[in-house]
């Protein structure tokens, strides 16, 4: 797209989470991050890595909720997963406006009816299958602190 | 005529008892996510103080947002509550027209933070008459971007615009630098102010308006209407 | 603020006279108001569901949960009333749910109950949600004898108590990862048979064999707690083989054989304590006490110790409030009222 972008090919889930632990070193709340890639590439993998790495120490004996978790660990972590919705007005049924405020760092899964209704400044992840287990992942920048990170990224790792 | 007014909307935890035009008491304290505890031993508190019992109520006035969800839900309930009870009417105001009817200036623009480089406002032109400042809404209650404010006031470069509330400055920046000119409201302005909720709500039970308890809701925001179309850029690769 | 408290505390009542509660419910997808009259007698007992909108997202939805509670909550409340043909004034105490559950929905009833103990100037009881599936037993079957032991389960937890009596019990196990509804929900929707999971899995369990697959039952050695999440992994595991191999999931047959490995964790674990408390019965509640499979195999090895086994009636598994009212009223004679500003806590437990 252009240099604010940053590039990586992982071989396998554990690369792929390790990616997920790597990302959250950079993470500042608030902060929306944007995953796309079809079913089992990891999107999950690498948010668990990325909640785990902020400290999220993941037993909750809670009831499940498919469209939005909480994880509260040593920063707010929001994760949605918006796969089941079909239309953009359904993001303001959820609350959505209300997650944007939250000091927190907020993943979304399948976000593309999000998009509209986004702010200027967010991370997007996107993840292609190369093979069963290799990925090519590729973050764009939106917006300044989004930007600042990606160049982070591209100094570090 | 006695009416409680509640803000739960935002930050700011509003009370206010005003009877009869006369203010007789007012919080207004800045307790971050802490309403669900707060609110009723406040209230509980404030009519102790004053030596008022809770069923000399005549109406409640109450804060509908924009603002966190859950704090509203918490206000509206009381509100809710207190109108089912002692049979008394309940009016429901939007937390930017208290903000707005705070302030006597022609073009008021109410802000409240909703992070992320956005706010929540709405854009009032304020009709004086004889007796009292009459806010007409321009444009409704949205969510948007700070850098998108230049473009939906686009109308209104010629007119001196109050800024009233949190992100006054920012937006003052981003406004000027627009060749637009502003002013900032007085600090004490910037919150919605209990009293100026309780005041309205007085106003709006004297001339009979009043909200169906059982329909009253937070203004939930509808779709925003500047979107930032990223769709074409990450819908479809 | 104690000054409030010390007017109703003159004219509180004691179990000689009549005591009438409202009750209050709103901690997951079901909002709910309740009059009791001292206690296990329900004067009404109203249910506002909305598992159908929830449906189609596969799990309730915080938001939308909330919205709905604020817009049902003066409806169940007004019926409530109603049914029990009294009105406000008649109350002696209100109560409300404070977790666990989804707090933007539990402040919805308990900033209405706080509310109405200030106006009203009566006293506020916060219940523990799953004290009150506990409690529906008693309301169905007052006739239970004490001592006696509970298994009570959801989606939530999954604990073990012994009762002396109704003012107060002993945990004596509980889980140590998943609980045993999670368990269900999780495999569900894992096999594709749907939200909530429980019903689901057990509708395609009849039609299945349970000794299809031998899942593994936790065993933690001497003590009354529990574990799921091995047998969770364990089934997720065997279809994954079975997938990779290519060979047809027989999905009712799995579920059948997930149903009897959570349904042989739990009765054992009973059966342990059994042994040891001498107690004159057994009673199950929680939303997972509705299974079908566990009632008759529980009860089977129950009877070989001579002990009943309660269950609460069908209208009392799910959420209500008439549960919550009669906690509230051993609440309210043991004078465990909630000052106004007691918040919700999503994560309460027993």
């Amino acid at each position: 797209m252009d240099n604010s972008s940053y590039s990586i090919i992982t071989n396998s889930p554990a690369e792929t989470a390790k990616f997920g632990r790597d990302l959250a070193q950079f993470l500042e709340v608030p902060a929306l991050i944007l995953l796309k890639g079809e079913l089992g590439t990891g999107k999950t993998l690498i948010i668990k890595a990325a909640a785990a790495a902020s400290g999220y120490q993941g037993n909750v004996t809670s009831p499940t909720f498919n469209l939005i978790q909480e994880y509260s660990g040593e920063q707010e972590i929001i994760h949605m997963d918006l796969y089941r919705l079909d239309r953009t007005e359904e993001l303001l049924e959820i609350g959505f406006e209300d997650y944007l405020t939250r000091e927190a760092l907020i993943f979304i899964e399948w976000p593309e009816l999000a998009l509209p209704l986004l702010p200027a400044d967010f991370l997007f992840i996107n993840i292609e299958k190369i093979s069963a287990q290799k990925r090519k992942i590729t973050v764009y920048a939106e917006g300044k602190r989004s930007s600042l990170l990606i160049e982070r990224l591209n100094q570090k790792c | 005529m006695l009416t409680l007014a509640i803000d739960t909307s935002t930050d700011n935890l509003g009370l206010a008892l005003m009877e009869s035009g006369q203010l007789r008491g007012e919080y207004n304290l800045s307790l971050k996510r802490q309403h669900s505890e707060k609110l009723l031993p406040l209230i509980e508190q404030i009519f102790e103080l004053l030596g008022i019992q809770p069923r000399e109520l005549n109406g409640v006035a109450v804060a509908t947002g924009p603002g966190s969800f859950t704090g509203l839900r918490i206000g509206i309930t009381t509100a809710k509550l207190l109108g089912r009870i002692f049979s008394i009417p309940v009016k429901g105001i939007s937390t930017l027209e208290i903000m707005a009817a705070g302030i006597a200036e022609p073009y008021l623009l109410p802000l409240i933070d909703a992070r992320r480089k956005r706010v929540y406002c709405s854009f009032y032109q304020n009709l004086r008459t004889a007796n009292d400042n009459f806010l007409k809404e321009i444009y409704q209650p949205t969510a948007i971007s700070i850098a998108e404010l230049p473009e939906l006031l686009s109308n209104y470069k010629e007119k001196e615009i109050t800024l009233i509330g949190e992100k006054k400055k920012e937006v003052r920046r981003v406004l000027e630098a627009n060749a637009f000119s502003t002013r900032l409201a007085e600090a004490e302005s910037d919150l919605p102010r209990a009293a100026v909720l309780a005041r309205l709500g007085e106003n709006y039970f004297k001339t009979g308006q009043r909200d169906d308890i059982y329909q009253l809701k937070p203004a939930y925001l509808k779709k925003p209407q500047a979107e930032i179309n990223w769709q074409q850029k990450y819908g479809n690769n | 603020m104690g000054v409030g408290k010390l007017k109703f505390r003159d004219k509180l009542k004691d179990e000689s006279e009549d005591i009438y509660i409202l009750a209050l419910e709103s901690s997951c997808d079901e909002t709910a108001a309740a009059v009791n009259k001292n206690g296990l007698k329900v004067l009404a007992n109203v249910v506002s569901s909305q598992v159908d909108l929830h449906k189609k997202f596969g799990g309730v939805v915080p938001e939308i949960a909330s919205r709905k509670h604020l817009e049902l909550l003066l409806p169940v409340i007004d019926q409530a009333l109603a049914e029990a043909g009294i009105d406000f004034e008649d109350l002696d105490a209100v109560a409300s749910t404070s977790g666990p559950g989804l707090v933007g929905g539990l402040l919805v009833t308990l900033t209405a109950a706080k509310t109405i103990s200030l106006a009203l100037n009566i006293p506020l009881i916060g219940v523990n949600h799953i004290a009150g599936h506990i409690y529906a037993n008693f309301i169905a079957n007052p006739e239970i004898k004490k001592p006696l032991l509970c298994l009570t389960i959801s989606g939530g937890h999954t604990d073990l108590l012994y009762f002396e009596d109704l003012r107060g019990y002993k945990i004596l196990g509980r889980t140590v990862d998943d609980a045993a509804g999670e368990a269900f929900d999780k495999i569900s929707r894992f096999l594709g048979l749907g939200y909530p999971g429980g019903p689901a899995i057990e509708k395609a369990a009849r039609a299945g064999n349970e000794m299809a697959v031998d899942f593994p039952r936790a065993d933690l050695g001497d003590s009354y707690n529990f574990s799921f999440s091995g047998l969770k992994t364990a089934v997720m595991n065997y279809v994954n083989n079975e997938e990779q191999r290519g060979n047809e999931l027989k999905i009712n047959d799995l579920a059948a054989s997930f149903q009897k490995a959570v349904v042989d964790s739990l009765t054992a674990n009973l059966l342990q304590a059994v042994e040891k408390y001498d107690v004159e019965s057994v009673v199950l509640s929680g939303g997972v006490a509705a299974n079908q499979r566990l009632r008759s195999y529980i009860e089977e090895k129950l009877e070989e110790h001579n002990l009943k086994l309660y269950y609460p009636p069908l209208e009392l598994c799910t959420d209500n409030a008439a549960m919550i009212g009669a906690v509230a009223y051993y609440q309210y004679l043991e004078r465990d009222f909630a000052p106004l500003s007691i918040s919700a806590d999503p994560s309460l437990k027993l």
